[in-house]
């Protein structure tokens, strides 16, 4: 640290350091807590209304704040649903130009993808997922890179270092109910995630399956300027 | 459920203390937004908790994520609104003392960045993290922090050079 970063230091420890939240902290959390499971009540009997009254045919897109029902886990993929969601994710209002888009799926800013590094034995990457509220999608590793890439969404993604073991071979991903109101992105919903990489290739081959298809979606996911899609 | 609400009132005894310092400084030291972002922060970590405190997670680096980012969304909130003076909030503005005159002018100048320059600051001179850990809070690429990093301190170095100039005329 220079002088100057040492100043601005010094200045925020002795003007936080010290300082602590008010008392009943953890009553207070609990009734905030009671408040969201009371609105989150109301919303599945709204739901359920709605359901009785109007029968969709299509059960992921059931309306109300309750999670989508996931319709079915491909079979060697994990299910990540409404309840791993990163509700916070900022990627700014053009997210979108640098983002590789397949069906109702974005890996954002994804072009090329962002190699993070780490200090463990295996490289690893930032792979945050968009999604549209009530969308569902499979996606799993095709071609040369599969027994060398693997996918770590949900919780422990916080961490410096990783091995292969940590992740999963596919992802199943099943979107909120539309009218969920925790996104920072209003209509998707956010899955922040990684890759985890034996080794860097330039490209790596995903297919994306999404309800109800017969083939996939083919997408080239570039970990290197010199993939050429 | 009762293991898991004393496993979550342990995690709240240890580490509420410093994710309200946190709090306080991303909201240029509002004690009351702090307060408030800080129990947002906690009752959405209370919503997650059997996923994130198992082996290996790491529900403070979990917490924080939810910390900042409900701030740069207060913070965008805010610049709807009409403009309001930035500043300190106790009352403790300029002092004869040389110390508390320059924590003051940090912190007047490091209510000028952009919520996420201000927080990548925080995160790395209050919280000592590193950029790998304050890109997971931020939910950015570690070279988006450096970039950051980079701005917030040239342009509060700016800031301070134009105060000073500024007192000394």
């Amino acid at each position: 640290m220079n002088d100057f970063e040492c100043q601005i230091s010094d200045a925020l420890h002795a003007s936080a350091d010290g300082a602590a939240p008010g008392g009943y902290l953890t009553e207070r959390i609990m009734r905030r807590h009671r408040r969201y499971r009371l609105r989150q009540a109301a919303g599945g009997a709204v739901a359920i209304a709605l359901v009785v009254a109007v029968p969709l045919s299509v059960p992921s897109l059931r309306p109300g704040g309750a999670p989508a029902a996931p319709v079915a886990t491909r079979p060697g993929t994990v299910l990540r649903d409404c309840r791993d969601q990163f509700a916070n994710g900022s990627y700014g209002p053009g997210w979108r130009t640098d983002s590789l888009r397949a069906g109702p799926l974005w890996f954002v800013q994804a072009r090329p993808a962002w190699v993070t590094g780490g200090t463990g034995p295996r490289p690893f990457g930032a792979l945050p997922v968009l999604i549209r509220d009530g969308g569902y999608a499979a996606v799993t590793v095709a071609g040369p890179s599969r027994g060398t890439f693997r996918f770590l969404y949900g919780s422990g993604t916080t961490r410096d270092s990783y091995t292969l073991r940590d992740g999963s071979a596919g992802v199943t991903f099943a979107a909120c109910s539309p009218g969920h109101d925790e996104s920072a992105y209003p209509g998707y919903t956010v899955f922040w995630g990684l890759f985890i990489v034996a080794r860097f290739p330039a490209c790596v081959s995903l297919d994306v399956w999404t309800l109800h298809a017969r083939q996939p979606i083919h997408v080239t996911l570039p970990i290197d300027r010199s993939c050429r899609n | 459920m009762q293991v898991a609400r004393r496993d979550f009132e342990g995690f709240v005894a240890a580490r509420s203390a410093g994710l309200f310092r946190t709090a306080l400084l991303l909201t240029g030291r509002d004690r009351a937004e702090a307060e408030d972002l800080l129990q947002l922060c906690l009752e959405r970590t209370y919503r997650h908790w059997n996923r994130i405190s198992g082996q290996g997670s790491e529900p403070e680096a979990y917490a924080r994520q939810i910390l900042v980012n409900a701030a740069n969304d207060r913070w965008r909130r805010l610049r709807r609104r009409p403009e309001s003076p930035l500043g300190l909030t106790d009352g403790s503005l300029p002092d004869a003392a040389d110390q508390l005159a320059n924590r003051d002018l940090v912190l007047r100048a490091l209510a000028t960045l952009p919520s996420r320059q201000r927080a990548a600051i925080v995160l790395r001179y209050f919280d000592d993290l590193d950029d790998t850990q304050i890109a997971a809070a931020l939910g950015c690429s570690p070279g988006t922090v450096r970039t950051h990093l980079s701005r917030g301190l040239a342009r509060m170095r700016q800031v301070m050079d134009d105060a000073q100039e500024a007192a000394q005329r």
